[in-house]
């Protein structure tokens, strides 16, 4: 975005605060996009295609380092 | 209520740790909701930050893929919105790494006068033209003024406007102080109003 002498930017006489409210309701309108449809079941089988011994099942203990942190299930 | 149904909707009322606990269990249904819990607003913003809707879809099957495969050395006791950001951050600048849209200097902590364009420097105080909202090209205009900024500027504006992080949560997601993430936001404002600006005035030498 280099402005050059021939560029016809209409610029204000004097520096004065920025009107930051236009920017953030502009802005505020910016679209919502949805991702592709049936992306959890995309993404679910990806999981399911990792190798057999990184899929977490039933019998697998929770032994793995980070385990303290965990927020024990409420009983 | 059928029983899956009965399980989908308890499995919305647990905490991501708790969804965390319950996948590593071998309970796929639990990964799926943290999937459907984060997957609008992270493709949302790797679409906005990328401007490219495949790469976005694929890095939204990557980061939660990486979320999966690193749930046991995850701190589940807090949301996992932040670390989700952040891969997803990471991917994306990997892509513009990839597609050699940025250049290596770009993504290292600037100094205090990094980044400012002279559009910046010349401060632009008249008012957006009224109908600026009523545009039927606005977003395209806001998309092309998004990916016109600086990565480190565009993933602020991105998880502010198109995910509502707060900027405790985008300092957290990119691991910088909450002031400094309010910084880079408000640095990024007069680059986003020169940027529609100059949009608005000459629509076609802008792009």
């Amino acid at each position: 975005m280099q402005l050059s002498s021939s560029d016809n930017v209409s610029l204000p006489p004097t520096a004065e605060s920025l009107s930051e409210d236009d920017i953030d309701r502009t802005f505020q309108k910016l679209q919502k996009h949805e991702p592709p449809a049936g992306i959890v079941d995309q993404i679910l089988q990806r999981i399911r295609q990792l190798p057999a011994e990184q899929i977490y099942q039933p019998s697998t203990p929770l032994e793995s380092p980070g385990q303290k942190d965990i927020v024990k299930q409420e009983k | 209520m059928q029983l899956r149904e009965r399980i989908t909707h308890q499995h919305k009322e647990l905490t991501d740790g708790m969804l965390a606990q319950q996948t590593l269990r071998g309970d796929q249904e639990a990964f799926a909701q943290l999937v459907q819990r984060y997957s609008n607003s992270l493709f949302n913003f790797t679409y906005r930050f990328l401007n490219d809707y495949d790469a976005a879809s694929d890095i939204l099957q990557q980061v939660f893929t990486q979320l999966y495969v690193s749930l046991p050395n995850l701190r589940t006791g807090e949301p996992l919105k932040a670390w989700l950001f952040q891969v997803a951050r990471n991917r994306c600048l990997d892509e513009l790494r990839r597609k050699r849209v940025i250049h290596f200097s770009e993504l290292q902590t600037p100094g205090e006068d990094d980044e400012l364009s002279p559009l910046a420097i010349i401060p632009d105080t008249s008012p957006l033209p009224e109908d600026i909202a009523e545009r039927h090209d606005l977003q395209d205009m806001l998309q092309q003024a998004i990916s016109a900024l600086p990565p480190k500027f565009r993933a602020v504006v991105l998880l502010r406007y198109a995910s509502q992080l707060s900027f405790s949560e985008i300092g957290r997601t990119l691991q910088m102080p909450e002031a400094t993430a309010k910084t880079y936001f408000q640095r990024a404002k007069p680059l986003l109003r020169a940027s529609l600006k100059e949009r608005l005035v000459s629509p076609s030498s802008a792009n």
